[in-house]
């Protein structure tokens, strides 16, 4: 075999070895979905009637939408939190929103706050 | 020699004897006074098992008039620290028990230490004063340790809460410290306070009274203003504290504790649009506007019972505590008088030092006419609010429900002096003056010259009010931020303080103002 047919066969092997990969990983992905929508909706009624209230409380509790932000560590912390709360999943719990409140003075009020304190008795 | 087991009973045995002050007799007559002793008192105020003492085994070093032969276990005073809520708090609680709670070297020593380390640490400090006041025997020495707590009172004044509980007498001398402190409590029956007692004033000025109409909680909370809370007995008097407590920062660096809420922020209120009555000289009680707004209607009301005319206290509004000011048309027309201003600049300077924002109700026709007030000095005592409100660098919110006439529409915290929103309902009539006294000066000729001259005053009172006493004059110069209807109250107030959160002002630099006291 000249070296441009040994070149040919190994781009071959290289692209059939990759094809493989990367169509097992799309069937995957197809077998994980259908999985959701198989076992999913299984759950009993009653379930699904206290999922939704719960939800619906959750969503109540809501009073404002935060800008889109980068929230995702946040919203998995309180995600956690509320399952273990609501004794759930959390695969249960669905985030409606998350309102921040300013529990403390912000840096900038501080500064004032400081300033006023150094410059009277 | 003795073993470390003798050492530790000796030293069991030391503490026992102060833990019993002035032994189970003196004790007992306490008791019977209607009185806790001064560890009761502690364990009932602080968290369970929270508290740590601190100078127990201090003793007096007085040998004059044989003093050297009596012994007060703890020097009459039991001071230390604990936590309230799980906050850190400092103690000091006068032992009746022990020479009479009386305050000598060594005792006003234990305050001092107990103070400094509460400064120091930044945490309220909380004095139960039971005392029969200086002891005598150490002449100058007990003098020196009053002036001593009266310096770390002042210097410690806007930097830690301190609170004062009169819970025995407290006479002489000994009335200033807590005077000297943010909020006096006392208790009926068994708290009195007076520079001079009744013996003394019979002496001097042939006056009779009793030691309770002289100086007893109602007379402190109702006429003096002394006193800032009353309570029937001493488990209600710790539950106020607590109470305050949870309203108000440690040191004058923190927030005020902010305690998450149930009650909805955006609360449309209905009951609001109906409060004020379509009779503008019909009174209405403004403690129901402010129970209405508040978070769960909870208003905890400072100086219930003086100068009624003017109502402050503490309140959440979404969590964030907040101080009160409300005219209360309930009483004197809601006019401002020199009790109310008094009351009122006391007020606002504490929350402005401890960086609690202001709201302020309004509805009054003006400062109270009259020769009492006039030569009372309203005009010296009257400027005080208008300095308090202007010096304060918190968020200052205002609703002008009704009227705001004059003066009293300037410092009911308007826009002029500083406010950073006003809001005013569409009942709101601010104007220089009530339309019956502008109508009789800039009509006056034509009301004269009239041939019903009773008829002309009424249509030209009508015409005044229609055109000046409304709030949309104000909003035009945009002296009001906004018109709103009474029931988005709550929610205006709630959005602007969470805007104001981050409110930065500065004051010029000064040793201090010379406010008109």
């Amino acid at each position: 075999m000249t070296t441009a047919q040994i070149l040919q066969e190994s781009l071959k092997t290289t692209l059939l070895g990759m094809g493989l990969v990367l169509g097992t990983l799309y069937i995957l992905s197809l077998i994980l979905d259908l999985t959701k929508i198989i076992f999913a909706p299984s759950s009993n009624g009653k379930r699904n009637e206290a999922l939704s209230e719960r939800e619906q409380i959750i969503e109540e509790g809501k009073t404002d939408v935060t800008e889109a932000q980068d929230d995702t560590q946040l919203i998995a912390v309180i995600a956690a939190a509320l399952a273990q709360y609501l004794q759930t999943p959390v695969s249960n719990i669905k985030i409606g929103s998350i309102r921040k409140i300013h529990e403390k003075t912000p840096i900038w009020g501080m500064e004032s706050r400081i300033y006023n304190i150094n410059n009277k008795l | 020699m003795e073993t470390i087991e003798t050492k530790l009973k000796i030293l069991q045995q030391k503490r026992e004897i102060i833990e019993k002050g002035g032994g189970e007799k003196r004790i007992q007559k306490q008791h019977q006074s209607g009185k806790l002793t001064a560890r009761e008192r502690i364990e009932k105020l602080l968290d369970k098992d929270s508290f740590v003492e601190i100078d127990a085994f201090v003793e007096h070093r007085s040998i004059q008039f044989d003093m050297q032969y009596t012994k007060a276990p703890g020097e009459g005073v039991v001071t230390g620290y604990g936590t309230i809520d799980g906050r850190l708090v400092f103690v000091f609680a006068q032992d009746f028990t022990t020479i009479g709670g009386s305050l000598g070297e060594m005792h006003a020593a234990k305050i001092c230490k107990v103070m400094d380390m509460a400064n120091k640490m930044g945490a309220p400090l909380i004095g139960l004063n039971d005392s029969g006041g200086a002891r005598i025997q150490e002449g100058v020495d007990a003098l020196k340790g009053y002036g001593e707590i009266f310096l770390r009172n002042t210097l410690s004044s806007g930097v830690i809460p301190q609170l004062s509980v009169i819970l025995g007498p407290c006479a002489g001398g000994a009335v200033y410290s807590p005077a000297l402190t943010d909020f006096v409590f006392m208790v009926s029956g068994i708290s009195k306070m007076f520079i001079t007692g009744p013996q003394v004033i019979k002496a001097v000025t042939g006056e009779e009274v009793t030691p309770e109409e002289l100086g007893g909680a109602t007379a402190h909370n109702e006429k003096s203003g002394v006193a800032h809370f009353i309570s029937q007995n001493e488990e209600q008097c710790f539950e106020q504290i607590k109470k305050l407590l949870s309203y108000i920062p440690s040191n004058n660096l923190e927030d005020p504790p902010y305690k998450a809420t149930t009650d909805d922020p955006a609360k449309i209120i209905p009951e609001l649009n109906t409060i004020i009555p379509v009779d503008p000289n019909k009174p209405y009680d403004m403690k129901d506007v402010i129970k209405l707004v508040v978070d769960n209607n909870d208003f905890f009301e400072v100086q219930p019972l003086y100068a009624q005319n003017l109502i402050t206290g503490f309140a959440r509004l979404s969590g964030h505590s907040v101080g009160i000011l409300a005219n209360n048309p309930k009483h004197l027309a809601g006019c401002l008088d020199i009790n109310a201003s008094d009351k009122a600049a006391r007020f606002i300077r504490f929350c402005d030092a401890f960086n609690i924002p202001l709201v302020t109700f309004t509805d009054t026709p003006g400062y109270l006419p009259g020769v009492a007030q006039e030569h009372g000095g309203i005009i010296r005592h009257g400027a005080k609010l208008l300095y308090a409100y202007s010096e304060a660098t918190v968020p200052k919110l205002t609703v002008i429900t009704r009227k705001a006439y004059g003066g009293a529409y300037i410092a009911m915290c308007s826009r002029h002096l500083g406010a950073d929103q006003v809001f005013a309902w569409p009942t709101a009539e601010i104007a220089v003056m009530g339309p019956e006294g502008a109508a009789n000066i800039i009509f006056k000729k034509e009301i004269e010259n009239s041939e019903d001259p009773i008829t002309t005053r009424q249509q030209k009172i009508d015409e005044y009010r229609n055109n000046f006493a409304n709030p949309y004059q104000a909003a035009a110069r945009g002296y009001v931020d906004d018109i709103i209807e009474p029931a988005a109250t709550r929610a205006k107030l709630i959005s602007a303080l969470e805007m104001l959160m981050s409110k930065s002002e500065k004051r010029p630099a000064k040793k201090h103002g010379n406010i008109p006291v």
